[in-house]
């Protein structure tokens, strides 16, 4: 298989270098795992004890803390301060790749379009890496794999300056669905279609909310991260999809993800797909936007609220909620990031209806057929075209998209909202870091969060330029490892400052903002809008008072609620 | 008028399986001489949760062979408070009469919830006690567009109706749809949409 070599201009080789590096920084040292406790000198072993009591020293945080430390922030800005050690694939810069790790084809029951039609509109509309995810199940595990491989190496090559990964959309046993993808290798296929035969849902009938299957969920992960470190395929992650959709996840199975593991099960849809689902007009009017419209199941897990089968200015109540779910994790300082995706099925308005095939016979509907004519019952836009996952990555290739997003080092946009965005914590003494990343200040005040936003200056493909009213800057205590893992709040994590937006602003919207000596650790994130739909946050006005609104029933127009939110960044006191 | 609380379980993972035992169950207690005032759907169970059923029926207490009856005819173990053994079934009606969980799907003023009606009224023309705006939906002045559809839950010791903004400002319709999107996994395939060319 050759699959992997067709980028000729791009960097391709993946120094697989996110366990394996030793960055040689003043934290460095002791967040990596690499490194026995033996070889510290006593300050860094101090430190390494308190990241360990903190909960924050996993395989995940030593991997977050040493990306962080590599500090990359826009075009070289922070570059000079990354010490030494320049191994294989270090960056000269960053570049924020922008991507979809969640697309279906006409090799999904419920989809339609072919890969090369799916990679072409990402491509036009702008995304640098796409992962294709059919439905996981019996048919697609027998007869999909292979071809969709073949379609997938077709498409790379029709596109070269986008990175196309193939992957499965999990049924994740005794719970919802998650993206699951590989790096391009000999062994991908043979791996995707071994994972999916012995840990899909479906295929193994394994979707109760019980004991048993919610193990086959952790095996699975655990099985993938055993092929990684024993090279049968170069990388591998999971991300669950529009998770809080119909109360599948519950807070102590995305945990145990996490903590199975931790390099393979990194985070989650913050916002889901199908942002057209709620536009106003024929079919749509009992639709949720991201089709959000469930109620509770025997499946849901009983103690979340019925809010959160809602969705937020197009997010996900996990993440829409401050202090909610997602920070309840990052409250552990412990890695979960969030993405934004498509979930392209079939598309607002195409022309496009499934073809003949019969997917449960042949793992295919066939070729779409175009009908001529706009179809606006359908409910989701095309990858690219209005939500956004944007990956710092070392280089342009399949393994620092994959490295980028293990890191955190992402930011999720709808509809153009911004242009693009950099962000670090600068100061107390350590190098600075950016989205995903940790930093060990010491007790000065100096400690600073430098945010550049490029304002939108083009059209997004509504043909608005979108103006962004506000950025708020949500901070939070990182208090260790959670004692209920079902625990789905986090009481200390607020909005502590909303900047706004000048109306004449253009160009490059810029904060600094300082946090004051501060002696426990915590974390920051951001978070934008337009302005335009904003409400108290659920747990009350003091800790959001002006978050996303909730999103009604069949009227919900996301061009005109735009949000971004990035990923955190840890700061620990020494 | 006395109430009485029948559980019925039939171990059920499905809720419309549930509700086709319910409207049997129902059928077969009216013809025992009893009216049913409240039909609950209920998930109950620990490790393997599932869906029970349970009535609130007005009249004499029913006697003993009546649930013999329900227990072989529906086929389910059913159980009348306060008597019967602990399981899912006794589970269903204790939450119907304590109005601690679960939702209801037969209701005093159901036939009256139809169409649009004043969110304001929906409690003097039906069981409902309370009408709630979930995440700060405003429902004072609101109007109701029911869609033919109302399941009122039970929390805290009342019956409510959660409702959730709907299409246009001012209107709300309840949290639960009849249709809600399916699950789009292969086990389960999202209905296609109407491929018929609508419009330009
Ligand atoms: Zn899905
Ligand atoms: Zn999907
Ligand atoms: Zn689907």
């Amino acid at each position: 298989m050759t699959h992997e070599h067709q980028h000729d201009g791009h960097s391709h080789s993946h120094p697989h270098d996110h366990d394996h590096e030793h960055p040689v920084t003043d934290t460095g040292a002791a967040v990596d795992l690499q490194i026995p406790d033996a070889e510290l000198s006593p300050g860094e072993l101090g430190r390494r004890s308190f990241l360990r009591r903190a909960g924050l020293l996993g395989v995940g945080a030593a991997a977050a803390a040493g990306m962080g430390a590599l500090g990359g922030l826009g075009t070289g800005t922070a570059q000079a301060r990354r010490p030494g050690g320049a191994g294989p694939g270090a960056p000269a810069s960053l570049m924020w790749l922008a991507g979809d790790h969640h697309i279906h084809t006409q090799y999904s029951p419920d989809a339609q379009y072919l890969v090369s039609q799916q990679v072409g509109q990402g491509a036009r509309y702008g995304l640098d890496w796409m992962v294709i995810t059919d439905h996981g199940g019996a048919a697609h595990q027998k007869f999909d794999v292979e071809v969709t491989h073949a379609d997938v190496v077709a498409a790379r090559a029709q596109n070269a300056r986008t990175l196309v990964f193939q992957g499965v959309e999990w049924n994740i046993p005794a719970a919802e669905h998650g993206t699951v993808f590989v790096a391009p290798g000999d062994g991908d296929v043979a791996l995707l279609k071994e994972f999916e035969g012995s840990y899909d849902g479906s295929v193994k009938g394994a979707t109760a909310p019980n004991a048993a299957n919610e193990a086959l969920a952790r095996d699975g992960l655990a099985f993938l991260g055993t092929a990684v470190q024993q090279g049968r395929v170069a990388d591998a992650l999971m991300l669950a999809n529009h998770p809080a959709r119909k109360g599948l996840d519950s807070p102590h199975e995305i945990r145990g993800w996490r903590d199975t593991a931790p390099t393979i099960a990194v985070g989650m849809e913050g916002a889901p797909g199908h942002q057209a689902a709620a536009i106003p007009g024929p079919g749509h009017a009992t639709n949720g936007r991201g089709y959000y419209d469930s109620s509770p199941s025997a499946d849901s897990f009983a103690a979340y609220p019925r809010e959160s089968y809602l969705t937020y200015g197009g997010f996900d109540w996990m993440t829409a909620t401050v202090g909610g779910l997602w920070d309840s994790l990052l409250a552990e300082g412990k890695p979960w990031w969030i993405t934004a995706n498509s979930d392209s099925h079939q598309v607002y308005q195409d022309t496009f209806a499934p073809g003949p095939g019969v997917h449960a016979t042949t793992g295919s509907r066939g070729a779409p057929v175009d009908t001529g004519a706009p179809i606006p019952s359908y409910g989701d836009f095309w990858p690219g075209y209005y939500s956004r996952t944007v990956v710092g990555a070392t280089d342009f290739s399949y393994g620092a998209v994959m490295a980028g997003i293990r890191a955190g080092r992402m930011y999720v946009v709808h509809g153009g909202l911004i242009g693009g965005l950099s962000a670090q914590v600068t100061g107390g003494g350590a190098a600075p870091a950016t989205l995903g990343g940790t930093t060990m200040v010491n007790g000065g005040n100096d400690v600073e969060l430098q945010v550049d936003v490029q304002l939108a200056r083009r059209p997004n493909q509504h043909g608005d330029v979108p103006r962004l009213r506000k950025v708020d800057v949500v901070v939070g205590s990182i208090t260790g490892a959670a004692g209920d893992q079902d625990s789905f709040l986090a009481p200390d994590t607020t909005v502590t400052a909303s900047y706004e937006v000048p109306a004449n602003a253009s160009g490059t919207f810029t904060i600094r903002h300082r946090f004051g000596r501060r002696r426990r650790p915590f974390y920051v994130r951001l978070r934008g809008s337009d302005g335009n739909r904003t409400a108290p946050g659920l747990l009350g006005a003091a800790v959001d008072p002006a978050g996303p609104a909730v999103d009604a029933l069949g009227n919900a127009d996301p061009w005109t609620d735009l949000w971004f939110y990035t990923n955190p960044i840890f700061v620990l006191p020494r | 008028m006395t109430l009485h609380h029948l559980g019925l379980d039939a171990g059920q993972r499905e809720r419309a399986d549930l509700e086709h035992l319910l409207a049997r169950a129902g059928h077969l207690v009216v013809a025992a001489g009893l009216a049913v005032r409240l039909a609950g759907t209920h998930v109950v169970g620990t490790d393997e949760r599932h869906w029970a059923g349970a009535l609130e029926l007005v009249g004499d207490r029913p006697d003993a062979g009546l649930v013999d009856r329900l227990a072989a005819q529906l086929p389910a173990s059913v159980v009348l408070l306060p008597g019967g053994a602990d399981g899912g079934a006794r589970e269903a009606a204790t939450q119907l009469r304590d109005r601690s969980a679960g939702r209801l799907v037969q209701f005093p003023g159901q036939d009256r919830l139809v169409g649009t009606v004043p969110a304001d009224d929906v409690p003097r023309l039906s069981a409902v006690e309370q009408v709630v705006g979930l995440a700060g939906t405003a429902t004072v002045g609101a109007a109701l567009q029911t869609r033919g559809f109302v399941r009122p839950e039970l929390s805290g010791g009342r019956i409510v109706l959660l409702v959730r903004p709907f299409v246009e400002d001012g209107t709300v319709a309840p949290f639960e749809t009849e249709h809600p999107t399916p699950c789009c996994a292969a086990h389960d395939p999202r209905p296609v949409p109407g491929t018929a060319p609508v419009g330009g």
